[in-house]
């Protein structure tokens, strides 16, 4: 039945029936091909190298495919891990007043006393960036990690303007940073983020 | 035999051609991302810097014991109709005239500082003001930016208000004696 349906002559060649009594299946005479039973040794050769060649660029495809979203998955959770991070400063310093005052701050460090009337500072060491509050009996700040062990914290800037108590300009702080994530092939890119913080503690009406 | 060959390559090349380009894809996906943070940034700091102003407003008037300056003036700046700029070292709005942001590759700082070693983004950040009623302003900061042939834009909208008017914390001076 299905022999009468399909026309075995658009089939390729190497499918065709072959008949038994030396007249192949579309009636006409033997042709070279309808010689072999089999593949040539060149055609499984070819054959063989043209699937290696595919199969190779699949699994290279696959394996970038695998790459890529892990680095995404990296930057991701180190870019969330930073914007809380960044979120928790801003906080502090928007009730903040006292701003890398009497003393102006170190590079890529900012102090200040927030709304409960505790000095605090931040800073970057190490590629993480530390908080620590002032022990209020003996003066001592002991500091600890806000950022995860998956992110790099490349530089780390804070630019205060206004925190002069006569100036009448609310404090100002900008952060800038700039952030990798720690997985193989993206450590060397830098995400640089900025934002600016307005702390909402007038000057005339600071503690 | 060669025909039935070519066109299997074909199918095959076109497959592999797909795949790459979704790979391609995924990378300039993590760019855009990168890229939406850094202006989601910018644009909640463009809303910082006015509420900055304003709040200057208010010192000074606290200061004058009087009220000198409209809470809502900006440095002489208060117009709907006209679109802003302003960065981290402003201390007054500037119009604008749709330059993108300038960034210090030493520092890390987006700005409007020209001349090296800043180069200029991909960032345009615009500042908008909307007039409700005399006691409230809506101000949107909107950034846009371009990431391979992609467009995108973020705006941060806000509301401030006259929140602190000087009558209520300045008392009225002693008076003089006879």
């Amino acid at each position: 039945m299905i022999k009468r349906i399909i026309k075995t002559t658009q089939l390729p060649v190497f499918l065709r029936p072959v008949s038994r009594h030396g007249v192949n299946s579309s009636g006409g005479r033997w042709s070279s091909y309808d010689h072999r039973s089999a593949f040539t040794l060149v055609e499984t050769i070819v054959a063989i190298g043209v699937f290696s060649i595919t199969v190779s660029i699949a699994l290279g495809g696959l394996v970038t495919a695998l790459r890529t979203q892990r680095q995404v998955a990296a930057f991701i959770s180190a870019d969330n891990n930073v914007s809380l991070v960044l979120e928790q400063i801003a906080r502090e310093a928007r009730t903040g007043y006292d701003f890398c005052r009497p003393n102006s701050c170190p590079p890529g460090e900012i102090d200040f006393v927030n709304a409960v009337g505790v000095p605090v500072i931040y800073r970057l060491a190490g590629g993480a960036i530390e908080r620590a509050e002032e022990n209020l009996t003996n003066g001592t700040y002991t500091f600890s990690p806000l950022t995860g062990i998956n992110v790099t914290v490349a530089y780390l800037n804070f630019v205060v303007f206004g925190n002069q108590p006569t100036d009448n300009w609310p404090p100002r702080i900008t952060i800038s940073i700039g952030i990798s994530a720690n997985s193989l092939g993206i450590s060397s890119d830098v995400t640089n983020l900025q934002t600016t913080v307005s702390s909402r503690q007038m000057d005339a009406l600071a503690p | 035999m060669l025909v039935e060959a070519i066109i299997a390559s074909s199918v095959l090349i076109m497959g592999f051609m797909g795949i790459l380009a979704l790979l391609s894809r995924s990378l300039s996906l993590n760019r855009i991302a990168t890229d939406n943070y850094r202006g989601s940034y910018l644009a909640s700091e463009g809303i910082e810097i006015v509420k900055n102003m304003l709040d200057h407003n208010t010192e000074l008037n606290i200061a004058a014991g009087a009220v000198g300056t409209s809470w809502d003036s900006l440095q002489g700046f208060a117009t709907d109709a006209q679109t802003y700029v302003v960065d981290y070292t402003s201390t007054k709005l500037s119009i604008n005239t749709g330059k993108p942001l300038d960034f210090d590759p030493t520092t890390g700082f987006y700005s409007y500082a020209n001349g090296n070693p800043n180069k200029q983004s991909n960032f345009t950040r615009t500042i908008k003001f909307t007039h409700i009623g005399s006691y409230r302003l809506d101000v949107q900061s909107i950034v846009t930016w371009q990431t391979g042939v992609f467009f995108s834009s973020v705006e941060a909208d806000d509301q401030f208000y006259n929140w602190w008017p000087v009558s209520a914390i300045i008392p009225p001076p002693p008076p003089v004696p006879p």
